[in-house]
């Protein structure tokens, strides 16, 4: 059977794909952060992570409902030839905010739901963490007494296993394939920003790990993991930066299509944030550099010699003196090679670089640089409400003050380190209800709207919308870019129906709410969004001259244009 | 649409805010944010260390991870 793509746009399909300017594609947010969770009150042969992230897990909605192991990595499926995979288990999507939660490696993950802003992301996350601190107040009501499931937002264990806080950016396909495959200064720009950034980006950690030279404090909570420059793998010889190309933005085909124009960094160095400052910092400045460079207007005078090396030792100096090689033969310190970034990225904003890409640039370049000239100036008082590192040090500081009997290598000071991070009862949330947090305009209403409702600016609404109107059992499979139905023909023949999401910039509320309103029922919806009546069956590939080989039973929406890429061929002739 | 076009929340932004009020009402913000921080801290630190901290470290342990 020939693929056939939609004949005509529907009435209500989307029909205005973001329009990239100057080459860029809107720097969409997404993310995957693993907690450490753990069982008080009992003992078991291989540690309770896996009992306490499945007690977790089970208290919280989504779908599909029924056994749900993942086929692939991000689908969620009810079907039963399903594929058990300890990386991607129970996976649920949200009804609430799009968002999902699943459990990997025994860790619950949450996954906040496409953002555009920096300011939504930090918002979606923390609401996230709001859905997981009720589900674990709701698992503890059902232990007996003396049990307690506790969750931590950070990244190690102290027992050498660390897990991530994963970074999700939207880029272009040319992007990424300079980055990976044409370009090795472009890699070299961006694995150098990432390691000085960990001057606002790191959480802190109390001591070293795995074989690193000992330290009291450290920065980051990552930077002792991380082992090569670059590769797929996320479990172990850690990537400062990592290639695993998974777009999530519908299949590849041989027809040009989100799929085979956009690419996903998926960036694993970052620790866990809580300070919402920080996360508008990590977040945003990421999206500005990632602008610059995929416009190609990057300084190889900004590239580290040794970026691993460096960024264990700027890691394991919080007093931010240790100075580093550059390619260039100069020394520099974090906050040096910081500033040299911050001049490039503050020349791109003012050129107009990041219009309709990054919103809010401007804002997110006054943060980072008053930011930077505070870090310089030693003011760590004025950081206190702004940064992880510096709020986490200052508590234990204090409670080293309090207690002459503690040191550094003290247990209660780790034990301070893991709480400072507790879900339920951190010190990080005593210091945000005390008003010692500063919210960086990420405000208490947008944190509660993310807990019930998703981002109306991207594919989120629409996938929360339909996964709203599906009946109980409806919903064979849910993945970021997809959603399976399995429906009732008008003659009682059963019937899959898939809807593609392959955009995430597209599907978003001004583009579908119509077909929301105008449906009577998910049938009559997903006809109104211009979804084929039933999936074609999944034979042999086909071959069309127009189409080439494809496999998918739905088409991509009539309405996509690839981005205008000017760095999509550097060398034409 | 382009995104630029969205209706967007209104809270005032940091970078929205004049650079500074009096110096005076500035140190005494300050103060009081301090304050406020050493007493959640304090009650915070009490509260965390009142479990065994060599039994939480050791409960910790996780198996592996991305």
């Amino acid at each position: 059977m020939t693929p056939s793509p939609n004949p005509k746009p529907p009435p209500h399909a989307p029909h205005a794909p973001h329009a990239p300017r100057r080459g860029g594609v809107p720097k969409l947010l997404g993310a995957d952060v693993e907690l450490g969770n753990l069982m008080l009150g009992v003992n078991l042969p291989n540690g309770t992570g896996a009992a306490a992230a499945r007690a977790l897990l089970r208290e919280i909605d989504g779908l599909p409902l029924a056994s749900a192991w993942a086929s692939r990595s991000g689908t969620a499926t009810a079907s039963n030839l399903a594929v058990f995979n300890p990386q991607d288990w129970g996976r649920k999507y949200q009804t609430t905010n799009g968002g999902c939660v699943y459990i990997d490696l025994d860790h619950l993950e949450l996954c906040p739901p496409e953002t555009l802003s920096a300011r939504d992301h930090a918002a979606a996350f923390h609401a996230m963490l709001r859905i997981a601190r009720t589900a674990q107040r709701s698992a503890n009501a059902r232990l007996p007494d003396g049990l307690r499931i506790v969750a931590v937002v950070n990244n190690n264990d102290a027992h050498g296993h660390s897990y991530g806080s994963h970074l999700n950016v939207l880029i272009t396909r040319p992007c990424w394939n300079n980055l990976f495959q044409r370009r090795m200064h472009y890699l070299l720009y961006l694995a150098s920003y990432q390691v000085s950034s960990i001057v606002f980006a790191g959480q802190g950690k109390v001591g070293a790990d795995n074989g690193t030279p000992r330290a009291t404090f450290v920065l980051s909570q990552r930077a002792d993991f991380f082992e090569c420059l670059t590769g797929s793998q996320t479990t172990y010889h850690r990537p400062l930066v990592n290639s695993r190309d998974e777009a999530l933005c519908g299949d590849y085909t041989a027809i040009p299509g989100p799929a085979s124009d956009l690419a996903r960094l998926h960036c694993i160095f970052y620790d866990a944030n809580l300070c919402p400052a920080a996360i508008v910092l990590k977040t945003g400045v990421m999206q500005i550099i990632l602008s610059l460079i995929e416009a190609g207007q990057i300084h190889t005078d900004r590239i580290l010699e040794d970026p691993l090396e460096t960024a264990l030792r700027w890691s394991h100096d919080p007093h931010l003196q240790t100075r580093a090689r550059l390619l260039n033969g100069q020394h520099v310190t974090a906050l040096d090679l910081q500033r040299r970034f911050f001049d490039d990225a503050t020349r791109f904003v003012e050129r107009g670089g990041c219009d309709g890409i990054v919103p809010d640039a401007r804002d997110i370049l006054a943060l980072w640089g008053d930011t930077l000239d505070k870090l310089a100036a030693h003011n760590l008082a004025a950081l206190t409400p702004r940064l992880d590192w510096v709020l986490k040090l200052s508590l234990l500081q204090r409670a080293l003050q309090q207690r002459p009997e503690l040191n550094w290598t003290s247990p209660e000071l780790k034990h301070l380190d893991f709480s400072y991070a507790s879900l339920d009862d951190g010190l990080f949330w005593a210091c945000q209800q005390s008003g010692a947090v500063d919210p960086a305009g990420v405000t208490e209403e947008r944190i509660q709207h993310f807990t019930r409702e998703p981002p109306d600016n991207t594919r989120a609404w629409t996938r929360t919308a339909l996964l709203r109107l599906a009946e109980p059992g409806t919903v064979d499979s849910v993945d970021w870019d997809s959603i399976t139905f399995r429906l009732r023909d008008t003659d009682g023949w059963s019937k899959r129906r898939t809807v593609s999401l392959p955009s995430p910039l597209e599907f978003t509320r001004p583009q579908t709410e119509a077909a929301f309103q105008g449906g009577s029922g998910l049938d009559n919806v997903l006809d109104l969004l211009g979804v084929p009546e039933r999936d074609r069956p999944l034979s042999s590939p086909t071959w069309t001259a127009a189409q080439g080989w494809a496999l998918s039973s739905t088409a991509c929406p009539a309405s996509w244009q690839p981005p205008e890429q000017p760095n999509s061929n550097p060398n034409p002739h | 649409m382009n995104q630029r076009q969205h209706p967007r929340h209104e809270e005032p932004r940091p970078a929205d805010a004049p650079p500074g009020g009096s110096p005076a009402g500035n140190l005494d913000t300050l103060r009081q944010q301090a304050a406020a921080l050493r007493a959640a801290a304090d009650a915070a630190i009490a509260h965390a260390l009142s479990a065994n901290s060599q039994d939480f470290n050791a409960a910790m342990r996780q198996e592996g991870g991305q």
